[in-house]
């Protein structure tokens, strides 16, 4: 088994393959430049040249194209509450830098309020896409699963690939069961399987203050699950599934993740 | 007279100095498997784990399996 780790995504990213279809080094520069193209905090990345331009159709490469039917897709399938239009709260919030940047306690939050609903803030046609007027995207979590599964395809038909805590599986795994990966408290197999976990016990700046904006009030989310960890089919699944469960609390996740999840852990 | 009796005085004092120091050592050999004194607690070595979820909180499909392998890697909060 070849193993690789690196930073990118806003975290560390891992490879592992068993008779790689490409060399490891070749995946992660293919995630580095993903990165590049991908994150909110470079004035000059494809992601925040559609967010100056909203009001506006911008042409988009076919990634970014995809990356966004997926944000229509997972706005739908959790109930309007993962919702890449969060972006203008969350800067509001405080969190307008990159992580390693903080130094300094951030702002206060403003008063905030419900957002919109995605399709009303985001559309879509060939080749283009068009943000409301005002409206500006975060694809965070959603590029992670997005990026994790398509490296995992690129390095062959025996992988798992990490993208900063975002896992997609393919194949038997170095001992023919399965990849064993920390979930939870447990280990588990996963062959072509996905986990995610979506959490508030990172990326804090204040009593209360955190990266997770439930878009139902426009605030950093405020409910009694603190981390959630979802394994389904693919890792996009997986984090929109966690973050859905994170936000919707312990009453409400297990019904919401039961029939959609292949397994879960609230902590 | 004076003169050559203090020389010969503090050279006698530095030798019996020397050698008692020198039998000192050999008879009081350091072990180095001797325990510190007072005693040291070695905290445990602590690594980062996702707290555990309570009964009811948790549930996998029966197409998962558990193992006792090491995890090659973990999902985690970025």
């Amino acid at each position: 088994m070849e193993s690789l780790r690196f930073g990118a995504l806003g975290g560390s990213c891992e490879l592992y393959a068993v008779e790689p279809a490409e060399p490891l080094e070749a995946t992660a520069a293919w995630i580095a430049l993903l990165h590049r193209r991908l994150t909110r905090f470079d004035p000059g990345s494809e992601l925040s040249g559609l967010n100056a331009g909203a009001g506006e159709w911008v042409e988009v490469s076919p990634v970014l194209h995809d990356l966004l039917s997926e944000a229509l897709a997972a706005y739908e399938l959790s109930g309007g509450l993962v919702h890449v239009g969060v972006l203008p709260a969350l800067i509001a919030a405080g969190y307008d830098r990159t992580w390693s940047d903080v130094h300094l306690p951030l702002s206060r939050p403003d008063a905030s309020r419900a957002l919109a609903p995605l399709p009303e803030l985001l559309e879509l046609r060939a080749g283009e896409a068009r943000l409301a007027p005002g409206a500006a995207i975060d694809l965070g979590g959603l590029a992670k699963g997005w990026v994790a599964e398509r490296a995992a395809e690129r390095l062959g038909p025996n992988a798992l690939v990490s993208c900063a805590g975002d896992l997609m599986a393919r194949g038997p795994g170095p001992d023919g069961g399965g990849w064993p990966v920390g979930f939870g408290d447990r280990t588990v197999l996963l062959g072509d399987m996905a986990a995610a976990t979506s959490g508030t016990t990172k990326r804090r700046w204040g009593d209360g203050l955190h990266h997770l904006i439930d878009p139902r009030t426009g605030r950093p989310s405020a409910t009694d699950v603190s981390e959630a960890s979802v394994l389904a089919r693919s890792a996009v699944d997986a984090e929109v599934l966690a973050k859905a469960a994170l936000l919707l609390g312990t009453r409400a996740a297990p019904a919401f993740l039961e029939g959609r999840a292949l397994g879960w852990a609230l902590a | 007279m004076s003169a050559v009796l203090l020389r010969v005085g503090a050279t006698a004092a530095t030798l019996l100095a020397l050698l008692w120091t020198a039998g000192y050592v050999a008879a009081n050999p350091k072990p180095s498997a001797a325990p510190l004194q007072p005693s040291v607690v070695v905290p445990p070595m602590v690594t980062p784990s996702p707290a555990p979820a309570p009964a009811g909180r948790r549930r996998l499909a029966p197409s998962v399996r558990e193992t006792a392998l090491p995890a090659v890697t973990v999902t985690h909060v970025s």
